[in-house]
């Protein structure tokens, strides 16, 4: 092996000469931040004519530029992996330096939050990149948009649970509401064993300006939040976790990541907050697909009414009594009634009209969202994404939020992209190979 | 109880020897790990298997110490 050859020459330390060439000490020695710590090691060129024709520190290692180290996998396990993702740089800085007993000439802690987040720009890079590739496989423009002719996907019938299996669990549901008003609500029942539920929300965290305003007024201050969006695709008891800066990047990459896995052909079940946004971003991206549904999640509905009721009614026992009497109904899916109910409140009894009304703005925006969440507990269908919002706070909010930090653009996203690839198992093979499987895995 | 000293010298020595997968414990208290060529050319692979011999016969050498001072050292009741 040439390589071999190479190196058994250059650990005698000397500089031969043959067959005139001759093998130069680089001037630069070769800097790697390991497990074992920070070291330098020399590098050698073989030279001839003048020119270098093998060099050791490009042709062998990793070539690197300015004055850039080489990490080692155990240290972006130790750093990465079980460090800043968990901890603050300062802190992860001092442990790994601490425990490798460099405390004097360690990594320092801006050194290791620069090279965490571009190492989870990398990570994001490289799931567009991938993304890109499928999708344009699958007849897709580089904006996502469906390009191919084929009806297939267009023409793909919802696959719904029996009607009689429906009524069967709507018969079980309590007395309190008309079961027929149930079975009217519009949301359908998709069969379990052929959907693949998806999770997504945006999680905000603190922004700091990654450059000092030239105006006091500018948009760029304005801006208070970082943003990050998370998904969550589940099929059987496999998942995965996506993450992206934006909305509509990170639904090219489900839709890639659904191509990838086969689960092109199942239901794509939505679970969302009830934001307009992410509705219809939604239902824009995946236009090209009949079998998808958009579910409200329960636990953000009823967040959304809790907020919005404490600033509307006067004081806690008030908006206690209402929405003892509002949640009953939003459960059994009877939207209108609900709508109706808030709209004949005492208006003596509300303090604030203008959040009662965006209260029934968002239930009439999101009408066609609701199901009945009664009849689908009872056929054991999903109501809640507590998963994603649990994936939310493990890739972004416990390490991101509140704790005082504030975060660039950039830097959030990078370092949930190096959380979601923990998730995701995938770490040893992106720090060994720069690739990742992009595959459901069992777990996460 | 004397003083002591702390010897390590940790080698790279080329060899012939097939690939182990764990340190081994030589005859002479040392530990050894042989790892192929490809492997002794790449910085992850030389740190993570001189870290796994290394941190063996760490192991090792405080284990027997202080089973040693132990010995030379009883409590007394």
């Amino acid at each position: 092996m040439h390589y071999l050859n190479i190196c058994r020459r250059l650990q005698k330390k000397t500089l031969e000469k043959a067959k005139g060439q001759i093998i130069v000490i680089n001037e630069r020695p070769y800097d790697v931040d390991g497990e074992a710590g920070r070291f330098h090691f020399t590098t050698h060129r073989v030279v001839q004519d003048g020119k270098s024709v093998f060099d050791t520190s490009k042709d062998v290692f990793v070539t690197l530029r300015g004055k850039e180290y080489y990490r080692t996998v155990g240290f972006k396990e130790i750093a990465y992996i079980y460090g800043d993702t968990n901890e603050s740089f300062r802190k992860t800085a001092d442990l790994i330096n601490r425990l490798r007993q460099q405390q004097q000439d360690g990594t320092p802690s801006r050194t290791l939050q620069e090279s965490t987040e571009r190492e989870g720009q990398q990570i994001l890079d490289y799931v567009k990149d991938q993304s890109n590739r499928i999708l344009e496989q699958n007849g897709f423009s580089e904006d996502g948009q469906y390009q191919a002719n084929s009806t297939e996907y267009c023409q793909a019938e919802p696959v719904l649970l029996p009607s009689a299996d429906i009524i069967k669990a709507a018969n079980q549901c309590s007395d309190d509401f008309d079961k027929a008003q149930l079975l009217t609500n519009p949301v359908g029942y998709e069969d379990p064993t052929t959907t693949t539920n998806i999770a997504i929300d945006d999680v905000n965290v603190k922004r700091q300006n990654s450059n000092r305003p030239k105006e006091k007024d500018s948009e760029e201050q304005k801006s208070k939040y970082a943003h990050n969006t998370i998904a969550h695709v589940e099929n059987g008891k496999k998942k995965y976790t996506l993450n992206g800066g934006d909305t509509k990047s990170v639904l090219l990459f489900i839709m890639a990541f659904c191509f990838s896995n086969n689960l092109i052909g199942t239901r794509l079940q939505f679970f969302t907050d009830g934001h307009t946004f992410l509705n219809k971003a939604i239902l824009k991206a995946l236009s090209w697909y009949s079998n998808i549904g958009i579910i409200l999640d329960w636990y953000h509905l009823r967040k959304k009414c809790k907020e919005k009721l404490s600033m509307a009614m006067k004081g806690r026992v008030i908006r206690n009594e209402v929405l003892e009497k509002l949640m009953p109904m939003l459960w059994h899916g009877l939207t209108e009634k609900a709508i109706n109910f808030l709209n004949e409140t005492d208006t003596s009894l509300i303090k604030n009209q203008t959040r009662m009304a965006e209260l029934i703005s968002y239930l009439e925006r999101n009408k066609p969202y609701i199901p009945c969440y009664e009849i689908r507990k009872k056929l054991g269908l999903k109501n809640s994404s507590a998963i994603g919002e649990k994936m939310n706070d493990l890739v972004v909010a416990e390490r991101q939020k509140h704790n005082g930090m504030s975060w660039s653009k950039e830097g959030s996203v990078a370092l949930a992209s190096i959380t979601a690839l923990k998730r995701n198992n995938e770490s040893r093979k992106w720090f060994e190979e720069k690739e990742l499987d992009f595959r459901l895995v069992a777990k996460n | 109880m004397g003083k002591y000293k702390i010897r390590v010298k940790v080698e790279f020595v080329e060899c012939d020897e097939a690939e182990q997968k764990s340190p081994m414990k030589q005859n002479d208290g040392s530990f050894e790990m042989s790892i192929d060529g490809a492997d002794a050319i790449s910085i992850d692979n030389c740190e993570s298997a001189a870290l796994r011999t290394s941190y063996e016969a760490i192991r090792d050498a405080l284990s027997e110490h202080l089973s040693e001072a132990s010995k030379k050292n009883p409590r007394k009741s």
